[in-house]
């Protein structure tokens, strides 16, 4: 058991740093963006300087600055500046190879948990701030979204489960089989339709943190549903499946013979199989969760990570730093999630011998 | 569950219904009396056993069949530009009768602008407000004979944006990061003459006369930066500076002095009322707010925010209102453009100066009225400078409206007939003319009949409005299926190539090779699609190889896991054992005897694939990263290939925006893109149930 989890342990994290080095060396390779404002540039290079990623110079050379004049250092890499107005003088800046840079970029991570500054969303604050500033909103919003959805999922999967062929039963597969297949970005603007601009129920924006509360409240029910509907259609849909399956099975037979209740074999026996396979695709689910708010975040305007990250990749204003952190972060809960999974399995079959050789 | 089906059978059973078939006879060298039903015709029969499912394939035949061929068959050109139609609302025969699609347009809390004031056309009167008495205005762009009548009220909402509508409030100067000085700076500052360093923040601009003048002040008293000013070491003073030639400045607050301050609240909100101080000459100046600390201690303070507010009398109208009334309030327009510097830093290298500008509470005068688009759009329309050759070719053969014929060299002002383009003359411009080689070119002021300028008998139906570029919505939406049906196939054909020869070489091979293989899908399958997302816009513009390429990236994962499980399923069986003893090769194993055993499986589960393309390509295009308007793709190569950059994600992001005035740019493609996917997802169920019943149930 001890060893099983080590190895999977093990096993994430490699996974977990080859994405993110493939991530940093793949971004790194692609032509950069500085800030376009010369005084934020000039910061930046410093900083690039400052942290090993660029070495630089002084260029006296009249000859040097004058080729630099002709802006032939582009396609070396280098970036120059004039240092003072009417002298020819540049300070060259020289990026190292990607090599060392990513050993820096993972020293920093390692040693002092520095995800570098942002470039172009909020220059020059530390992407780590912008993060945590960023990440509660979205956090809060899918626990709720998840709060929500794991008892409707369950409860119209069991009825469905217990009522088969019944028009119970078949009013909800087919309301599973459209919000499985309508597109969540699609059910959201629907919602926001309907109940935000036509009936005016709810707030048509998210409502930040300043607002009272019943205004937050009712500015979160939108987003919770939109996350959840596709969510809940899924959760039925895999619960309805599991538990017919356990339900035709031959031990719960047995059961009934026994004596057993209907009830009683349904909840003591039949429920608790079922929920092998659950555990662990609710787990997973949290993960798909996450990735579908981002959508959400940008219809409804909610200043989560989602929203950060779509404009920290906007073409022309790409923020490297940036995207790295919110990918990173994505990229460890996903990944933990997985772990999870695999150990949940554990936990909720006994019967499941971890890491038994075959 | 069992005991019940039992029953239930033994009470439909009769006895005298069945008889043995062959009770004496030797049946086992008869012929079949019906044809033996094949692999293909049996799940045939069980897929259409499913009505729904039937149904389900008919639609979504329906919609691949509209989308080949809407595309060709529409005469006009979908693409060409019309902005005189853009955003047409949907209107559609026999429902316009019932107030539905009738082809006019609700508007909401547009602002409106006051030189455009709403007028009735015929006397020339302005309209009043009923409750008022204030004249009514309209937004911009908008003409008060399309508007129908009565719909038409004014009213203020609130605003907080820094433009010039915006009027009245208050500005308020917010910090971003907590913990961290916002307002207040090193770098600009000067030794007074008391030897204390005075560190200015920012000079605004704007105040004057009011009547009533507030500043409100927030430190935060659980800061601990704020001690300095708390217990006295530092000093927090506005000022007014007048314009005047001395620039003389008043003292309006002073942490240290309470007698400056009028309130201080338990968390640190001072109020100053100040525009009856003696100092004060409203009448005379105007005045900019300068707020500095005194301090010896850097970076000794932290404001949460500043607001400043200033009005005089209780009339609404702020910076630019109507009849004079303006400039009443602070100037909030001005104030609320102001800059946050950014670029100052401490001596750690942190920007200091980080939140945000904002213009609380103002108010803004809004109209909501119905509108009918139609008339508006194929009614008169204005264009001044009109080229003459198009005015004379337009004009050939028209009369005016009392039957009157045209003259060309003598033009008079006038309304023309129903059937001519040109709706009015207005004036041919003589002072304009160009004299080229001895001829004389005119321009005109027309009304254009639009109606006939565009071609149109009667005013034409569109059944799903139009688009921001005046397409009609229909041929858009289709042309925009069209793309997205073949990007799905496009890309899950990719998918299932590469899945199939990856999952064939892992299951084949086994051992090792298995387990590198799986383990390196099994890294590909763990990137999550940001992370793709992220690696691709670094690299590409968005369009088609970036989608592309987003989509295959992971993409192939599904379909090599289920082939590998069929190679696992038939490697051993006996015919392949005895083709290799037959000497055959890897390569022909793999291809000819176990791929094709399996190849069924492997594609009625794959069928699924396209949906899910469909749904991410939207997704993506939705977001602003797939393809986009103007971006075209040709497959192979081929011209009659050719992809459209308008798919029905793009559509969506289209009318993201518009969700409240323009409902119908999202409405129809959404309605489309849901039962495409719903009936794509029930089809693809279906056949893979009706090829592995033993799957069924287990989606």
């Amino acid at each position: 058991m001890l060893r099983y989890v080590i190895v999977r342990f093990v096993w994430i994290f490699i996974v977990l740093s080859i994405i993110l080095s493939m991530n940093f060396v793949l971004v790194k390779l692609a032509p950069e963006y500085p800030p376009t404002e010369q005084n934020q540039a000039e910061i930046y290079y410093e900083q690039q300087f400052n942290r090993g990623y660029m070495t630089k110079y002084t260029e006296n050379n009249i000859d040097a600055v004058r080729a630099m004049d002709n802006s032939e250092l582009k396609e070396e890499g280098k970036v120059k500046f004039l240092n003072e107005k009417g002298i020819d003088q540049y300070t060259v800046y020289n990026p190292v190879p990607i090599s060392d840079q990513y050993f820096i970029w993972a020293k920093g991570i390692l040693t002092e948990w520095d995800w570098g500054r942002s470039t172009k969303v909020q220059f020059n604050i530390p992407v780590f701030e912008i993060l945590k500033s960023r990440i509660p909103v979205t956090l809060r919003l899918n626990l709720i979204a998840l709060f929500f959805y794991i008892p409707i999922g369950f409860g119209l999967g069991i009825l469905a489960a217990l009522r088969k062929n019944s028009i119970t039963d078949n009013v909800i597969s087919m309301s599973v089989m459209i919000f499985i297949s309508i597109p969540s970005f699609v059910t959201m603007t629907f919602l926001l339709m309907i109940f935000g601009y036509g009936l005016e129920w709810v707030p048509t924006q998210f409502v930040s943190g300043q607002a009272d509360f019943a205004k937050q409240v009712s500015s979160m029910i939108l987003p919770v549903m939109g996350l959840s509907f596709g969510a809940i259609a899924g959760l039925t849909r895999f619960t309805r499946a599991e538990l017919t399956e356990v339900l035709t099975s031959e031990f719960l037979l047995l059961a009934r013979t026994k004596g057993l209740t209907k009830n009683q074999a349904v909840i003591r026996h039949a429920m608790r199989n079922s929920m092998v396979p659950l555990v662990p695709s609710i787990i997973g689910s949290f993960v798909s969760l996450l990735s579908g708010s981002v959508v959400i975040e940008l219809i409804y305007g909610i200043p989560g990570t989602g929203r950060i990250f779509i404009r920290a990749i906007t073409r022309g204003a790409y923020d490297f730093n940036l995207a790295l952190g919110i990918t990173a972060f994505y990229t460890i809960i996903s990944l933990t999630a997985v772990l999870l999974v695999d150990l949940s399995y554990g936990i909720v079959d006994p019967r499941i011998r971890m890491g038994a050789k075959k | 569950m069992a005991d019940e089906n039992i029953k239930k059978t033994d009470e439909s059973l009769e006895k005298d219904q069945f008889q043995f078939v062959q009770k004496e006879e030797k049946i086992y060298d008869k012929k079949f009396q019906t044809k033996p039903i094949g692999y293909f015709k049996d799940a045939m029969i069980r897929f259409a056993r499913n009505k729904t499912n039937v149904i389900a394939t008919t639609i979504l035949g329906t919609l691949i069949l509209l989308s080949v061929f809407v595309p060709i068959l529409s005469s006009k050109n979908a693409e060409a530009l019309e902005s005189q139609l853009a955003h047409l609302p949907p209107r559609m025969p026999i429902l316009e009768n019932f107030g539905i699609a009738d082809g006019t347009s609700e508007f909401e809390e547009i602002p409106i602008s006051y030189d455009n004031p709403y007028i009735n056309e015929e006397t020339g009167e302005p309209y009043l407000d009923p409750v008022t008495g204030d004249p009514l205005y309209l937004p911009e762009g908008e003409y008060s004979r399309f508007i129908e009548e009565g719909t038409l009220i004014n009213y203020v909402i609130e605003c907080n944006d820094a433009d010039e509508g915006c009027e009245g409030g208050f500005v308020q100067l917010s910090k971003g990061v907590a913990n961290k000085p916002v307002a207040f700076y090193s770098t600009a500052a000067s030794v007074n003459d008391t030897g204390e360093t005075v560190f200015n923040v920012q000079t605004f601009t704007g105040i004057s006369s009011p009547t009533e003048a507030i500043l409100e002040l927030k430190l935060d008293i659980n800061n601990a930066f704020n001690d300095n000013v708390f217990n006295g070491r530092a000093e927090v003073v506005a000022y007014l500076q007048a314009n005047d030639a001395e620039k003389t400045m008043v003292k309006i607050f002073d942490s240290s002095d309470s007698s400056t301050y009028d309130s201080l609240t338990d968390d640190g909100i001072y109020t100053v009322e100040f525009s009856d101080l003696p100092d004060l000459d409203f009448d005379n100046n105007n005045y900019k707010f300068v707020l500095s600390y005194d301090s010896n201690i850097k970076d000794s303070v932290v404001i949460d925010y500043i607001r400043l507010s200033a009005r005089r009398g209780n009339t609404r109208y702020g910076d630019q209102g109507p009849f004079g009334r303006h400039l009443i309030y602070a100037d909030g327009y001005e104030l609320s453009n102001f800059a946050l510097t950014t670029d100052v830093f401490t001596e750690d290298n942190e920007s200091v100066f980080v939140g945000s500008v904002l213009r609380v509470g103002g108010e803004r005068l809004t109209a909501s009225y119905t509108v009918d688009s139609y008339a508006k759009a194929f009614g008169p329309v204005l264009r001044e400078g009109f080229p003459g050759s198009e005015f004379l070719e337009l004009v050939q053969g028209c009369t005016y409206a009392d039957g009157t014929a045209y003259d060309v060299d003598d033009p008079q002002p006038g309304l023309m007939s129903d059937d001519c383009a040109i709706y009015e003359l207005v004036s041919r411009n003589d002072e304009d003319a160009v004299n080229i080689g001895g001829e004389i070119y005119y321009t005109y002021d027309v009304y254009l009949n639009y109606r006939v300028y565009a071609g149109y008998d009667e005013i034409p139906y569109y059944l799903f409005g139009t688009s921001a570029a005046g397409f009609d919505m229909v041929k858009l939406i289709w042309i925009g299926l069209r793309t997205s049906l073949l990007i799905g196939l496009l890309v899950s054909f990719i998918n299932i190539a590469i899945g199939v020869v990856y999952g064939a070489i892992s299951g084949y091979y086994g051992g090792q090779v298995d387990i590198i293989m799986q383990r390196f899908a099994e890294i590909i399958g763990r990137i999550p699609w940001l992370v793709t997302l992220s690696i691709m816009m670094a690299y590409f513009e968005a369009g088609f190889t970036s989608l592309i390429l987003i989509l295959i990236i992971s993409g192939w994962i599904g379909v090599a896991s289920i082939t590998r499980t069929q190679f696992y399923r038939y490697k051993g069986r006996e015919y392949v054992l005895a083709s290799r003893t037959l000497g055959a090769k890897d390569g022909r194993l793999i291809f000819r005897h176990i791929l094709p055993n399996g190849i069924g499986t492997i594609i009625t589960s794959s069928i699924l694939l396209i949906p899910t393309v469909i749904f991410s390509e939207a997704t993506l295009s939705y977001l602003g990263f797939g393809i986009g308007h103007g971006q075209s793709f040709k497959l192979f190569g081929l011209d009659a290939l050719e992809l459209s950059g308008v798919s029905i994600g793009v559509l969506l992001n289209d009318g993201r925006n518009k969700l409240r005035n323009y409902p119908h740019l999202t409405i129809f493609p959404a309605i489309i893109i849901s039962i495409l996917m719903i009936t794509f997802n029930m089809f693809g169920n279906a056949l893979r149930d009706a090829f592995n019943p033993a799957l069924r149930g287990s989606e």
